[in-house]
């Protein structure tokens, strides 16, 4: 499970947290600190992993991050994740956002805290990963933006038309088409 | 990427620079996230963010704010949030805006919702209805944020209210739905497991969902049903495998492939769910050992992904303990790893070396070179890891080595994490290569020395179990224990040395105490006493340098007038008022010159058994019977002539001392008559519980009479089996309230029937269920102390009770009041004596109030010197007794299970022997 996913600049300013396991205010502000700390210290030449030693849960726990120019991205996670994906994953979170805001850098994430934040939504909930796939995010966040403009404009509208609309959405319908080919598995009984 | 952290400038963004970000950053936000950069110091900083918070608080409480406006401050609080600052004030706003806004404005409510409040947050309860509300609605926006919040803020208590509506979810039509569905109850099964037991098959059939993002997730839920009842879901293996085979044949759609691998993150979790399960099938072992060669096959070993999946494949070979080649061909794929430039590679590389040398020392051979490089490695990382593999190769020849590169880190080390992670593979190798003792006890005390303070309890156990088990036993060699002696008394002497460790060097100081008689008294005598004057020591410590002291007493190793007097200096100081009891106890054992012989095996003597033919024949010789001294004072028609010494009573623990002066100069005196039972008599009382009254108010009762009391009881008081279990609760219930009943007890029981009955209760259960119900039916703030009736073995009963009393309830009395209770009580078995004395016109001794055993035993010494020898072990074993119950009393204070005493005495040995401990164990396992 991902506990935490921390983004600070070179000098340990927070610019995106979002934790998924309760820590109190002051203690996820000492995480921060505490995490980079541990990061800041690293050579670039050495592996983005660290074990354990930490407050967010002892030995059970690893951080795994990267550095950007600026920006470290860093998650924290527990021993049931693995530590190459997760790194992976990074690198896929980091695409997207240069996708989306086109060559993202440290200042989108300050001013555009939702955005950032619901792009990391359709990638991570509530500590599982949901989506690794990058178009597929992307598709989604301009699915999204592009309903809320539709039904900005005809707020008024019946919701059945609504959701009439939002199912004529194309990329959708593409995607349909590529169902997985899982013929064994529908025999399958529990 | 983040190549130029001002790649764009303020201007283009608070114009809304790009346009995927759809609403630009207000003027306001702009300029507040100006002053912050502008800000030289943190409190620079602190006062910028006050300010504006200060607006922001009177801004969104204002009435008629536009939505827009709304937003753009919820999103000011969240970053302010970030940031590290109290603002509790927005949350309401939050869920409020979540509540009333549409699309857009609910979607930033459920986001501030997300990231300012929590699971226990008093507002989740106002947040549940909107979310029940947007489960409704037909829009999927409202749909997924509302399960998006869902899943990270509802408490376990209210996911029934939700979960009919989310489990209706993962039918529906749009994928996306479905998939945030399956991880919201994938969160829903993490807080309350046995809620989501009706819908499991539901959420296994997500796994057969035809769109492979939502069976993606559903093997994130599988996996977590696995992780906890991997036996239990052996069903899962079956499909999981014909998902992983489709993958890995490429029958699945190109769009998820990363780096030209299919599904990587699938395979991964897939794999890990199997590694998880092949041990409970040896069916499913072949089939995943089948399609594991597949995939070392296929896979391309070009991107990193790739590595990631090999991993995985690994840990599964490793799991599976397969036959030698798959075990040979993943060794293969480790080098390649080991020997990678990259950082990471080399990590996970060594990582699965850890795995294969635990399986097999012999993969290690390889990488000699490359481990005693590593371990000068510079990324400490890697170079921690690698001692993981140092730890797998130990054996025989080279554990010296190995240790010593262990212990070498855990001398520089400064993490706690990775110094019990040491420390515990120290422990391990010392007990599984015993090689030379000497470098046994190094290894162990220099384990010790540098991480005790960061070890855990069960570590601390496991150490003194393996040194009491190679060191302390009697057919140890002597050289050895020497060694560890002096060892000991290293660590004792250095001010440094941990809370710990002390405890540790106390116990063995204490379990090997007869080769101090080598050493100067004097010197042993500062050894302890410097410990115990020593400023804030903890009572752990101090109670068990009373212990040893009593040994260093009751073996003679010490000359007993210098220890009395160096004792008696530490009297002064202040010490705990338990820990000055002791040091007068052994004061007073050391001017009767007593002297235990070691070889002796130590008997507990609950009852006091031992008394019980001196009481008799007191009695019989017209004595008056027992009573507790307050009692003495409230029957003005009886003969007392103790009331004499009411000043002197121990009315208090703070009197405790005062008495205890007064005692010193007076004798205690015994008649001859108690014939102390031999070892055996005594073995079988404590063996047979059911013990049977001895004596009567009209002196030794006779079996006849006692056997016919049985019927008559059951006739007389219509005894139900449910009235005999709530005897305890009638007899304390009605001390309590009923002046004339309590007097009843006092005087003796007015019937035999009934005081047999209460004696039988106390013996047949005693210690577990007895004290249990006793523990249940007591009222509170009885005084448990009027049950001090005639018989010394009640007394020593209801110090039991006082104690289990303490315990259960703490409220009313600590441990250290029932100290001073049970001195009480001891001083009323003297008083008992004395009384019977008295009336044989024998000498009264007026100091008695204050009692111990040993003082008892004193008296005896001086009139009856033949049967010193045999009062004197009485009095050690339940001089034991005594200890015992203390310290029990004390445990209470750790909140340690009542079950684990075994395990408790051997870490707070502060008064007790390893001996007492054993049969203080097997009792309550007994009556367990």
């Amino acid at each position: 499970m991902i506990k935490a996913i921390l983004v600070f600049n070179n000098h340990g300013k927070p610019r995106l947290s979002r934790f998924y396991q309760y820590y109190p205010e002051d203690m996820q502000q000492q995480i921060v600190r505490e995490t980079f700390h541990l990061v800041s210290k690293r050579d670039d030449n050495v592996c983005n992993f660290l074990e354990g030693g930490t407050l967010i849960g002892g030995s059970d726990f690893k951080i795994i991050y990267r550095h950007y120019a600026t920006l470290y991205f860093v998650f924290c996670v527990d021993s049931s994740e693995s530590e190459l994906g997760i790194l992976d994953l990074i690198q896929v979170f980091v695409e997207t956002l240069d996708k989306c805001f086109e060559n993202v850098c440290e200042l989108d994430l300050i001013f555009h805290v939702d955005k950032v934040h619901y792009i990391l939504a359709e990638l991570v909930m509530g500590g599982m990963v949901l989506e690794t796939n990058m178009t597929e995010i992307i598709t989604r966040i301009e699915e999204q933006n592009k309903l809320e403009k539709s039904e900005a404009g005809i707020a008024a509208a019946p919701a059945r038309a609504v959701s009439a609309l939002k199912e004529m959405n194309i990329p959708q319908k593409v995607k349909d088409m590529k169902l997985p080919d899982l013929p064994s598995i529908g025999n399958l009984k529990f | 990427m983040f190549g130029n952290l001002f790649g764009k400038t303020t201007t283009t963004i608070a114009t809304g620079g790009s346009d995927t970000s759809g609403d630009a950053a207000s003027a306001g936000f702009t300029t507040f996230i100006g002053k912050v950069s502008r800000a030289n110091s943190k409190s620079d900083e602190a006062h910028v963010v006050a300010t504006e918070l200060k607006n922001l608080a009177a801004n969104i409480a204002a009435p008629n704010q536009s939505m827009v406006q709304m937003r753009d401050y919820l999103c000011r609080v969240a970053y302010i949030c970030m940031m590290g600052y109290e603002v509790e004030f927005a949350c309401i706003h939050a869920v409020k805006l979540a509540q009333l806004g549409t699309n857009y404005d609910k979607r930033i409510g459920y986001l501030a919702c997300c990231l300012l409040l929590h699971r226990n947050h008093d507002l989740i309860l106002l947040l549940i209805n909107t979310i029940q509300k947007d489960l409704k609605s037909s829009n999927i926006l409202d749909n997924l944020a509302a399960m998006t919040a869902a899943a990270q803020l509802v408490p376990a208590e209210l996911i029934p209210s939700l979960l009919p509506m989310i489990v209706a979810k993962l039918q529906h039509q749009r994928e996306l739905v479905r998939q945030k569905a399956v991880l919201c109850l994938h969160q829903f099964q993490f807080l309350a497991p046995d809620l989501l037991a009706h819908c499991k098959e539901s959420l296994e059939r997500a796994l057969l969902d035809k769109d492979p993002g939502v069976m993606a997730v559903a093997v994130q839920l599988v996996a977590y049903s696995i992780q906890r009842n991997a036996a239990g879901c052996i069903h899962l293996g079956d499909p999981l495998v014909s998902v992983l085979q489709q993958i890995v044949a490429r029958k699945l759609s190109d769009i998820f492939n990363y780096q030209t691998i299919p599904f990587p993150w699938l395979q991964i979790q897939i794999i890990k769910c199997l590694s998880a399960l092949v041990p409970h099938s040896e069916v499913l072992k072949t089939k995943v050992s089948s399609i594991i060669r597949v995939i070392l096959q296929r896979n391309s070993i070009k991107e990193k992904m790739a590595f990631a999946i090999l991993y995985e494949c690994i840990q599964c070979i490793v799991k599976m303990a397969p036959e030698k080649d798959l075990l040979d061909e993943s060794a293969q794929h480790v080098k390649r790893f080991v020997n990678s430039s990259n950082p990471n590679l080399q990590y996970i590389g060594v990582k699965m070396l850890v795995s294969l040398v635990a399986l097999n020392p012999a993969y290690a051979v390889e990488y000699q070179d490359m481990i005693v490089q590593s371990l000068e490695h510079k990324d400490t990382v890697i170079h921690k890891k690698m001692h993981g593999v140092l730890y797998g190769i130990a054996c025989e020849a080279n554990v010296k080595v190995v240790c010593s590169k262990l212990l070498q880190q855990l001398k520089i080390s400064s993490d706690r994490f990775w110094k019990a992670e040491l420390a515990t593979m120290v422990v391990s190798l010392v007990s599984r290569f015993p090689v030379e003792p000497q470098w046994q006890i190094n290894s162990l005390f220099n384990t010790l020395w540098c991480s005790s303070g960061d070890l855990d309890r069960t570590m601390l156990k496991d150490i003194k179990q393996l040194i009491g088990d190679r060191f302390l036993s009697k057919d140890c060699d002597p050289q050895c224990q020497q060694y560890l002696l002096q060892k000991c008394i290293s660590a004792l002497v250095s001010d440094k040395t941990a809370i710990p460790l002390l405890q540790i060097a106390l116990w063995i100081v204490g379990s090997l105490c007869s080769f101090l008689k080598n050493m100067e008294d004097d010197k042993v005598l500062m050894l302890f006493t410097n410990l115990l004057l020593q400023e804030n020591m903890p009572f752990s410590i101090q109670s068990a340098v009373i212990t040893c002291i009593h040994k260093l007493v009751a073996m003679g190793i010490v000359e007993q007038v210098s220890m009395a007097t160096k004792l008696t200096e530490c009297l002064s100081h202040e010490l705990p008022l338990v820990i000055k009891q002791q040091l007068n106890i052994i004061i007073k054992m050391c001017s009767l010159k007593l002297k235990v012989d070691p070889s002796d095996t130590v008997v507990m003597d609950l009852t006091l058994t031992f008394l019980d033919d001196l009481v008799c024949a007191r009695l019989e010789a017209g004595a008056e019977p027992y009573r507790p001294s307050h009692l003495r004072h409230s029957l003005p028609g009886q003969h007392i002539i103790l009331t004499s010494q009411s000043p002197a009573a121990p009315s208090s623990g703070l009197e405790v001392e005062e008495v205890d002066e007064s005692m010193i100069g007076d004798r205690a005196t015994v008649d001859s008559s108690s014939s102390p039972k031999t070892d055996t008599e005594r073995d079988s009382s404590l063996i047979q519980p059911d013990i049977k009254r001895v004596w009567g108010k009209q002196g030794r009762l006779d079996a006849s009479k006692e056997k016919k009391s049985t019927p008559k009881n059951l006739t007389g008081q219509k005894r139900t089996s449910s009235e005999q279990d709530n005897l305890a609760k009638a007899l304390f219930g009605g001390l309590q309230k009923n002046e004339k009943a309590s007097l009843k007890v006092f005087t003796g029981f007015e019937d035999d029937d009934q005081y047999d009955d209460y004696l039988n209760n106390f013996k047949t259960d005693l210690p577990g269920p007895w004290s249990n119900r006793l523990r249940s039916s007591i009222p509170e703030n009885v005084n448990v102390e009027t049950m001090s009736i005639r018989n010394t073995g009640i007394i020593q009963e209801s110090f039991n009770v006082l104690n289990q009393f303490a315990m259960s309830n703490e409220s009313t009395k600590t441990p250290k009041e029932n100290e001073i209770d049970y001195l009480q009580l001891q001083g009323d078995i003297n008083l008992k004596k004395d009384a019977s004395n008295e009336n044989n016109g024998e000498q009264i001794s007026e100091g008695s109030l204050y009692n111990d055993l040993n003082n008892k035993l004193a008296g005896a010494e001086v009139d009856f010197d033949a049967q010193l020898s045999q009062l004197l072990e009485a009095s050690v074993t339940s001089g034991d007794v005594h200890c015992l119950h203390r310290t029990d009393g004390f445990f209470k204070e750790d909140p340690v299970s009542k079950t684990a005493v075994s395990e408790i005495a051997l870490e707070n040995d502060g008064f007790l022997d390893v001996e007492s401990c054993r049969i203080k164990h097997s009792i309550y396992t007994d009556s367990d």
